[in-house]
């Protein structure tokens, strides 16, 4: 019957745009976004914490050796002089032994 | 000659160090590139949802057109003489498949407006989630670059430290 025809249906047509495949993948992606943001990103942070606190160590570690070295090389200096002193004062006490051995006969 | 070797040694570390900072700074050109590429296929994106966005528009303007054009169409068809033939039941039942098809527009449309919005969401938040990635990927290689500097002063400071010990520790033997 004509009357019972429902003029108003437009088929699938009128139907909503099929979202469905689109939400999957938007879900997937987001889970698998909060997944970088919570596991994989801090990860990353702690590793160039890590890094610079290195990067600290071994400057720290740097200034010290510049500190250090002027001190070895005063050291080596006045060690030079001391040896020299020493080999002098020895060459001295030898030379009083002899003149003491020489006296004594 | 132990010097000698010492030196060649640290020669060939310190260039190794050279060729692997060349790596690093095209490896981060190349981030940088895809970062920006990026950029372009998020405009891309863009203007996709604005073109399915009025594909969409267009698709719900001629759903209610037609919605229309089939109330003219059933007016006409029960009208004659500028007299309505249709009984209360008929008019009644036209009302409810009217109003059911304009719900049905209301909820494409509505659908739709979800959708697109979600699209360009998704679209903002991969681009905010490269920029975030390729920062951590600038912090790492300055990070990278400052202990390769600090390594670098360490090894020089420590040929100097060599240099004034081996003057000291032959003093110090017997």
């Amino acid at each position: 019957m004509a009357e019972d025809r429902n003029i108003f249906d437009l088929g699938p047509a009128a139907g909503p745009i099929d979202s469905t495949a689109f939400q999957a993948a938007k879900e997937a992606w987001y889970t698998d976004r909060n997944r970088i943001n919570e596991e994989v990103l801090p990860k990353i942070d702690r590793a160039i914490a890590e890094v610079e606190s290195w990067s600290n160590v071994v400057n720290n570690l740097v200034a010290l050796i510049g500190t250090l070295v002027p001190l070895v090389q005063t050291l080596a200096t006045r060690a030079d002089t001391t040896k020299a002193t020493l080999t002098e004062a020895k060459n001295t006490c030898e030379a009083l032994n002899v003149l003491k051995n020489l006296l004594q006969r | 000659m132990t010097r000698v070797i010492g030196t060649f040694v640290l020669g060939i570390l310190i260039s190794c160090t050279g060729c692997l900072s060349g790596v690093d700074k095209e490896l981060m050109s190349m981030r940088q590139a895809v970062v920006a590429n990026e950029q372009l296929y998020g405009a891309a994106a863009m203007k996709f949802a604005d073109g399915a966005d009025q594909m969409a528009g267009m698709k719900h303007t001629l759903q209610r057109d037609l919605l229309g054009e089939r109330t003219v169409t059933w007016v006409k068809d029960h009208t004659k003489d500028g007299i309505v033939t249709a009984t209360p039941a008929e008019i009644n039942t036209m009302l409810v498949q009217r109003d059911a098809a304009y719900r049905q527009l209301g909820e494409s449309e509505s659908v739709w407006r979800t959708t697109v919005s979600d699209f360009r969401r998704l679209v903002a938040d991969k681009m905010a989630l490269s920029a975030a990635v390729y920062a951590r990927e600038e912090n790492a290689q300055r990070a990278k670059e400052s202990l390769a500097a600090a390594t670098d002063s360490l090894t020089k400071g420590l040929v100097g430290a060599a240099s004034a010990a081996a003057v000291v520790v032959p003093l110090m033997l017997p």
